[in-house]
């Protein structure tokens, strides 16, 4: 049956080449359009940093509660003081949190002649490594005597070890930042998340911006390291000061809390509460925002990390499938509407409604899916058109075997409902009135 | 042949002019929709810059890692500027942080606030000893800064010590309507605190690109706040040159290396000067490859409309073949054929203008709430319409030409 149905619809394609060609091209800009939006906007969606950021949690306030404090329009209410950072990570019911903020430095190597590279690393308290389950290379991170003891040492990735020092074996060598000497004693694999939710505050990027050093915070600042900026600070003092280690009267610290399950969570997230409302009632936090925990992903949608126009191009997209889907459907209706004697044959015949209703849509899904094969190069270009954008997630504009699965998939959906009106029309058509009019 | 009974045929045969009906309301939808966007993203790149053309040259950041320093001190500047000035042809230079295009690769996002109030308005923040005159722009009402308004420290200073600004004409607009805004007192960012010391108006200039203009609404690119600051201890420094049309090339050729010696840099070609028009078609290249893509689409849309809608109506005036042959026999003239298939088109695709404006404006409501989509003018559903009507008619006419060709004769044979 299939294949008589593949062939008479067939035999109307070869008749009339030019209407069908249109009903194909159609659906396949449509298709093509709606499979470029989707593309970007599932690199841009997701866990930021799969198999580990889903266990994440973001401690989120608003700690400065005094009428002086700049007020922050850039992102939720989220950074700490370095000593209610230290308290929590150190007392909050969980077994792995670091509290951080991110830095640009300029390292160099006692044998350097270019005068060092300007990178991005995290100032941190706490276990920064464990915490993005980043993987050891070689050697180990740092104490809580070495932290306490502002011990200068460091732990840099590959990456970094290779820029400064040509190779990865580099544990024990020391790092000059500022003048000041850090030894490294441990090497951690490189990793750059699919999108950032690390310190969103100080980074506008898109796609996750590599950390390739980590200092832990006492050391830090003890050397005359601050974060990039120092965040929202009380007393008139500006949130953009660089680099500096004034940070007394400032929050700055971010504070991320690895949880492996929901009942630790809840226990993670009482215990933050009445943390904050402690503190709310000592006046230190403003007492309008509750304490609440926030996971990786859903921090990243909440302070619009990918920016809203992903969004709105892909809805664009679907309403322009949508115009082809409904248009496709009209020329369909009047392609099948043209043939109505040769149903009511059929059907006085004997040939009952549903397999009329199935010879059409089966007639669209084939159209369909000709419309998904010429789609594919039509996705190809849109991506190179996204590509062509200057927008930082341009390079994630590509085309995955994954991809064109989805492709099919859509194609055949938007064949068989493009089909389902103009084939429930033909099988409502009266045998006998339409013999009677041929 | 009287429209009612021309809507009374339609009425029976509903099918087609349904299909018909729903391919306008959606067409309009997204036809205004992504006008508005498109002119939303254009809008910059097609905006008077509002600085006098052929004049301005400007530096990309100069980091004082380049003369082995750590901070440039005021004095460097001042050295600086007079070297520049001395250069022939030059007629004003500032050095500034924050700069339009993001010069100095650094952006002052700031959110005036207007003092005791939750007025607010999206602005850029152009700080610089001299930065209104050397980007040319004309003082519309108060007074240029005084010498002692001058904040000097790092770019921090800037936002605790400045007690006087000016402002771009577009955005004294939006944060005092139509009060003069000279001498009303702003804060640069929202305060909790409202005796939080507040900043007072001095000047209003004329309006000038902001900095990033990408994607902001058409009404906030020329809000900008100029900021009286004379860089000191800072370990950036950027610079703005005004010179005549005629000298301007000339002076860009001299720039980096009277730079380059005034501040003791002794790498070559690490100063980068940039035309202001050349930094400005760059900036915005990302806004111009957006709208190509909503011009695609839109074109796509137009098209999609008319063929569809040429197919629809070529089925109909087939089907109905023998009942205009009938028509034609008993005395129609072609004209009155023709005309006939127009208006039918007219009404239909009148009615589903109608249905799409509702429908329209609600999901741009929606828009507007989720996304930064301004708000479609009436103009653009006018304009939308207008179009909707014109690709019909445009589509029906083969449909109808071929309508109006019947011969009588076809009433009497079997179709």
């Amino acid at each position: 049956m299939l294949t008589y149905y593949l062939s008479l619809a067939w035999q109307r394609a070869i008749k009339g080449p030019w209407i069908t060609g249109l009903i194909v091209l159609t659906m396949a800009v449509g298709i093509a359009a709606c499979m470029t939006a989707l593309t970007v906007s599932r690199a841009l969606s997701g866990e930021p940093l799969p198999g580990v950021s889903e266990h994440l949690y973001i401690a989120s306030v608003d700690a400065c509660a005094d009428p002086t404090c700049s007020s922050s329009n850039r992102s939720k209410p989220s950074l700490l003081g370095l000593d209610d950072a230290r308290e929590v990570v150190d007392k909050a019911p969980v077994r792995v949190a670091a509290a951080v903020a991110q830095a640009q430095v300029t390292l160099s190597t006692s044998d350097d002649q270019r005068g060092g590279v300007s990178e991005r690393g995290l100032i941190a308290y706490g276990r920064p490594l464990a915490l993005l389950g980043l993987p050891m290379r070689l050697g180990r991170g740092w104490t809580a005597a070495e932290e306490a003891s502002a011990a200068p040492v460091m732990v840099i990735d590959v990456w970094l070890a290779r820029q400064l020092f040509g190779q990865a074996d580099v544990l024990g060598r020391t790092v000059t930042i500022g003048g000041h000497g850090f030894r490294v004693i441990g090497v951690s694999a490189p990793r750059t998340p699919r999108i950032q939710f690390l310190d969103v505050a100080r980074n506008n990027d898109i796609t996750g911006v590599a950390q390739h050093f980590y200092l832990p915070v006492t050391a830090a600042l003890a050397a005359g390291i601050g974060p990039t900026d120092s965040g929202i600070c009380a007393g008139g003092t500006s949130r953009k000061t660089f680099g500096s280690t004034m940070l007394a009267h400032c929050v700055w610290l971010n504070v991320w809390a690895r949880v492996p399950d929901v009942s630790a969570r809840d226990r993670y997230a009482r215990w933050w509460r009445a943390f904050v409302i402690d503190h709310q009632h000592d006046g230190r936090y403003d007492n309008k925002t509750p304490g609440r925990l926030y996971r990786a992903s859903r921090w990243t949608k909440l302070n619009n990390v990918v920016p809203p126009q992903v969004g709105m191009n892909t809805l664009i997209a679907f309403g322009l499938l949508a115009l082809c889907m409904i248009n496709v459907a009209g020329l369909l209706a009047a392609r099948f509407l043209r043939r109505q004697g040769d149903i009511g044959v059929r059907r006085a015949l004997g040939a009952p409604r549903q397999s009329i209703f199935a010879q059409h849509v089966i007639e669209s899904l084939g159209l369909g899916l000709i419309a998904g094969l010429l789609g594919w190069p039509l996705t190809w270009l849109g991506l190179w058109i996204v590509r062509m954008q200057p927008v930082g997630y341009a390079d994630r504009a590509h085309m995955h075997p994954a991809t064109f699965a989805w492709l099919l998939g859509m194609a055949a959906l938007v064949g068989v409902t493009v089909g389902i009106m103009p084939a429930w029309r033909m099988c409502l058509l009266s045998p006998a009135l339409q013999i009677k009019r041929t | 042949m009287a429209g009612s009974i021309m809507l009374k045929t339609l009425r029976r045969n509903g099918f087609m002019p349904l299909l018909v009906m729903a391919q306008v309301i959606f067409a309009l939808v997204v036809l205004v929709n992504v006008g508005t966007l498109l002119r939303q993203q254009l809008a910059p790149v097609l905006a008077d810059s509002g600085v006098p053309p052929g004049q301005i040259l400007m530096t990309k950041s100069i980091s004082a890692d380049l003369a082995s320093r750590s901070l440039w001190k005021a004095s460097d500047v001042k050295t600086a500027e007079h070297a520049v000035k001395s250069i022939p042809g030059v007629q004003a230079v500032s050095v500034g942080a924050g700069l339009p295009m993001m010069a100095s690769g650094l952006w002052m996002h700031l959110l005036p606030t207007v003092v005791g109030s939750h007025i607010e308005a999206d602005a850029d923040g152009f700080a610089g000893d001299d930065v209104a005159n050397a980007l040319g722009l004309r003082l519309l009402a108060g007074s240029q800064f005084s010498p002692d308004q001058l904040v000097r420290g790092g770019l921090d200073k800037v936002f605790s010590d400045t007690r006087a600004v000016m402002l771009t004409q577009s955005l004294a607009r939006q944060l005092f309507a139509h009060q003069s805004a000279v001498g009303k007192r702003i804060w640069l960012l929202p305060k909790k605190d409202p005796n939080a010391p507040a900043l007072r108006v001095v000047g209003v200039v004329s309006n000038t690109l902001r900095g990033a203009v990408v994607g902001h609404g058409t009404h906030k690119t020329y809000n900008a706040v100029i900021l009286p600051y004379q860089l000191d201890d800072f370990p950036q420094v950027a610079m703005i040159v005004r010179a005549t049309p005629q000298r301007r090339d000339a002076v860009a050729k001299q720039l980096p290396g009277v730079l380059e010696s005034a501040l003791g840099i002794d790498k070559p070609g690490s100063i980068k000067v940039m035309r202001y028009e050349d930094l400005r078609e760059h900036t915005l290249h990302g806004n111009k490859v957006a709208a190509l893509l909503l011009a695609v689409v839109l074109l796509m849309v137009g098209v999609v409309v008319i063929l569809g809608i040429t197919g629809l109506s070529g089925f109909w005036v087939q089907k109905r073949i023998r009942d205009i042959g009938v028509r034609r026999a008993l005395g129609a003239r072609r004209g009155d054929i023709l005309r006939q298939y127009q208006f039918e088109n007219l009404a239909v695709v009148g009615a589903g203008a109608v249905i799409g404006v509702v429908l329209g404006l609600l999901v741009s409501v929606w828009l507007q709430t989720h996304f930064e989509l301004a708000k479609p003018s009436w103009l653009a559903w006018g304009l939308g319409v207008l179009l909707m009507l014109l690709f019909g008619q445009l589509a029906v006419l083969g449909p109808a030409l071929r309508a109006s060709r019947v011969p009588p004769v076809v009433a009497t044979r079997a179709v």
